[in-house]
């Protein structure tokens, strides 16, 4: 059998005076009430106002401003604040920090001259304040 | 030929936004698609001729994508589909917060049927019925001879009219509230 494919082409559509569509009354009705659809539809999702090319600069600017340079100046207020609240540090005395240590309540005026403060009673503690009173070119020092 | 966008953008948003919305269905979609239409517009507003009119450019550029979203889409849109005829039409189907009602208005109208139609005849009727175009201008924006756009359009309508049919037989074999025999309760 010989392979012989016919097109078949879709009904034309009728056609009135000036080539407008004849559409039959129901399919004229459908037609109608897409139109009312339509604008049914439109008017109940409305176009959200548009922007113009410039206030969409404008919006990015506000964009970038909030979230680059929000952030920055926060986390840079956040570290000034803590900076502040933190309590002053005592100098560090290094001779200190190099000397062995020893015990809180010792004191040392002098290398080999270690008077324990704790041991003392409290007339002994008065004396050797009257003491250091009364020669105060000795040097002395109290380590803890 | 030098193209404002900002004046063009004004003057055509609302009726690319229009068209959108009864090509997608849903305002959410219609927002997107309408914008990126704007968006093709800034980008490309040098490769206007003048040739033709503005707005049939801008409706051509509308139409790329929203074929080039169902190809791409297709079968994120058909589980949508599922979706969408599984749920009754006041339960919340998208992440807006009155998507009950805006669903509901959409299934409501006749564009809900007119989706199911193929591409050709779908936005035929689009173009005809929702924006109002002359046959020479969709012609011109389908980029197909006069006659097809009237075939298009006129069995478009006629598939439109036999779908309505079958879902009119559909409805009266499925009553909604089927008839109670109350005689027993006397």
């Amino acid at each position: 059998m010989q392979f012989d494919p016919k097109l078949i082409h879709p009904e034309e559509p009728p056609l009135i005076a000036g080539g407008e569509l004849d559409l039959p009354g129901d399919l004229a009705a459908l037609g109608e009430q897409l139109s009312a659809d339509a604008a049914h539809l439109a008017a109940c999702y409305p176009a959200a106002p548009v922007q113009s090319a410039a206030a969409g600069r404008s919006s990015a600017w506000k964009m970038y401003a909030a979230f680059v340079l929000g952030p920055s100046l926060a986390v840079l207020l956040v570290a000034v604040i803590v900076w502040q609240s933190l309590p002053e540090q005592p100098s560090v005395d290094r001779t200190a920090a190099a000397a062995p240590a020893t015990s809180p309540a010792i004191a040392t005026p002098h290398a080999g001259d270690t008077v324990s403060l704790v041991e003392l009673s409290g007339p002994e503690l008065e004396a050797l304040l009257d003491l250091l009173d009364r020669d105060p070119d000795r040097v002395t020092s109290i380590s803890f | 030929m030098r193209l404002d966008i900002d004046q063009t953008t004004q003057e055509h948003f609302a009726r690319i936004h229009r068209a959108a919305l009864v090509l997608c269905g849903n305002p959410w979609d219609a927002d997107d698609l309408a914008q990126e239409t704007f968006l093709v517009l800034a980008g490309q507003g040098g490769a206007f001729q003048g040739r033709s009119s503005i707005y049939t450019w801008l409706y051509g550029i509308l139409l790329n994508l929203d074929r080039r979203e169902r190809r791409r889409y297709g079968m994120r849109r058909r589980k949508l589909r599922v979706i969408w005829d599984s749920q009754p039409t006041t339960s919340a189907t998208s992440p807006g917060a009155n998507a009950a009602a805006e669903v509901a208005e959409w299934k409501k109208s006749l564009w809900a049927r007119v989706a199911n139609l193929p591409d050709g005849q779908r936005q035929a009727l689009v173009l005809r019925f929702s924006e109002g175009l002359r046959y020479e201008e969709i012609a011109e924006i389908l980029e197909c001879p006069l006659g097809t756009v009237k075939s298009r359009i006129f069995h478009g309508l006629g598939a439109l009219r036999r779908l309505l049919d079958e879902e009119g037989e559909e409805s009266r074999q499925l009553p909604a509230f089927p008839s109670e025999d109350l005689s027993h309760a006397v």
